[in-house]
């Protein structure tokens, strides 16, 4: 056989072996036993309430599901919401104004059990009572189940969902939200290419913080990546300041980019608008080197000229 | 000759792979159907717990690497927290106690802490505290997310026989 017809061959050979490995590319299969045991899901994971008012009751309903392999008793209640800090820690068991909603939360079943697949609908009523403060109003309902296989562990774990009510009692409520701090940082060794932020709720009721990220080459108005359709959202709550960060994640990893931060926070909107570089730090000490060599080579040169 | 023959089979199999697509239809009269289908916003945890440990008097030790898997299409992503399920948080036995201590633990001095996420030889505490935080910066849905947790155990020199044991809840919600 010669050289061309072996090439000829293993070229036909190739193409084959890979149109069939092509399909099972997009097969993923995720068997059952991918799965934890005890998987505790709910629906949904956050409910806006809307204005809720004095006197009356509201009521709603939510999904506990059973997306493991195996069975697991339940139980559901409801606990105050807050948060600290600027990185938003919850914060499950502070007592305030905005947080007398979990006193007024009732639940048709408050326990249950679940076999594998299988789900139960749970409802919900808030009294409101007549002397309810005004502003918002959070709580977390909480639904918690054991690990369901760890009797004789050292250290038992119990999975537990939060679903984050945010409502608001009507009367005298004040919406004020201020943008403390933008900034994007000028020179990256790595992606992604990022812009923080630091917004303020000094109002009485929840406000979200929008947020966009647009990235441009250097001489062009032509976007690489944008997140205008899908932007951001962050819920403040009332007295508190949130930090945020918007990344991309995929940015190449070389360039010089014109990046713009778009945030929109109560009736406010904010442009940060910055010359980003990107190079990797083992690319500036080859051009740190290489500039090193030439000037190294020109005063070489420039003194053997001399002698 | 050999060369040919396997042209030949490839170009039956590439014959067959054609055969095999599905053939254009007739032609007919046809309607546009709109179909929806309404996907609901979940959150889903699973808290595995580690294998129980053995130990001696005077000893330190690790548990195995324990999954806290967390799923979610909430595009803001989720916060994962930790916290004592009552007010001890020491590993308790009938006789004594092991307790909640942050740090590089010693053998010969009693004590237990977790690390996984953002906690690192972390002492448990009653209120919850923050292991991890996926923002989903890619605003995709967030699948079977893990974070693998180890707890860290050290026992005093004159530890007293038995099982100690305690319970921690971790606790999943969206951002």
């Amino acid at each position: 056989m010669t050289k061309g017809r072996i090439k000829r061959v293993l070229a036909a050979f190739l193409v084959s072996v890979l149109s069939f490995g092509a399909i099972f590319i997009n097969s993923n299969p995720v068997s059952a036993e991918d799965r934890p045991e005890i998987y505790l899901q709910v629906s949904p994971p956050t409910v806006q309430l809307g204005e809720l008012k004095p006197g009356t009751t509201k009521t709603g309903d939510f999904l506990v599901q059973n997306i493991g392999t195996k069975d697991f008793d339940y139980k559901v209640y409801v606990v105050p919401f807050q948060v600290e800090g600027q990185e938003y820690n919850p914060v499950y068991s502070a007592n305030n104004v905005y947080t007398q909603i979990s006193k007024w939360i009732t639940f048709d079943v408050d326990k249950g059990h679940l076999e594998p697949n299988g789900e139960q609908k749970v409802h919900y009523s808030i009294d409101i009572p007549a002397d309810a403060p005004d502003g918002g109003e959070y709580a977390s309902i909480m639904v918690e189940t054991d690990s369901g296989n760890a009797e004789n562990a050292t250290i038992k774990t119990v999975s537990r969902v939060g679903i984050i009510l945010y409502s608001h009692v009507g009367g005298v409520t004040n919406a004020c939200g201020k943008i403390l701090e933008k900034d994007a940082p000028s020179f990256l060794t790595q992606p992604p290419i990022f812009a923080t932020s630091l917004v303020e709720n000094c109002g009485n009721v929840d406000l979200t913080a929008s947020y966009t990220l647009q990235v441009y080459p250097l001489f062009s108005n032509e976007e690489i990546y944008s997140t205008e359709e899908t932007p951001d959202e962050r819920i403040t709550l009332p007295g508190t300041k949130r930090f945020n960060k918007i990344s991309w994640d995929n940015a190449p990893a070389f360039g010089i980019y014109r990046v713009k931060q778009t945030i929109r926070f109560a009736d406010k909107t904010e442009v940060l608008e910055k010359y980003v570089v990107i190079c990797p730090i083992w690319l500036i000490i080859f051009i740190i080197l290489f500039i090193g060599s030439i000037i190294f080579w020109l005063v070489m040169r420039h003194r053997s000229r001399k002698d | 000759m050999v060369y040919k023959k396997i042209i030949a089979g490839l170009g039956v199999a590439t014959a067959l792979g054609i055969a095999a697509l599905p053939v254009a239809g007739t032609f007919a009269e046809s309607a546009n159907v709109d179909v929806t289908v309404n996907v609901g916003a979940t959150i889903a945890i699973s808290a595995a717990s580690p294998a129980a440990v053995s130990m001696t008097p005077g000893q330190k030790t690790s548990s195995n690497a324990a999954n806290i898997t967390v799923s979610t299409n909430s595009a803001g992503g989720y916060k994962l927290t930790v916290k004592d399920a009552d007010t001890n948080t020491a590993l308790v036995n009938a006789n004594g106690t092991i307790p909640a201590v942050s740090g590089a633990l010693e053998a010969g001095t009693a004590g237990w802490n977790i690390t996984g996420g953002d906690l690192v030889n972390v002492a448990i505490s009653t209120e919850d505290q923050t292991v991890k935080t996926n923002t989903n910066s890619t605003h995709t849905a967030i699948a079977n997310d893990v974070t693998a947790m180890t707890y860290n155990f050290a026992t005093g020199d004159a530890q007293v026989t038995g099982e100690y044991k305690d319970t921690i809840v971790y606790t999943a919600t969206a951002l």
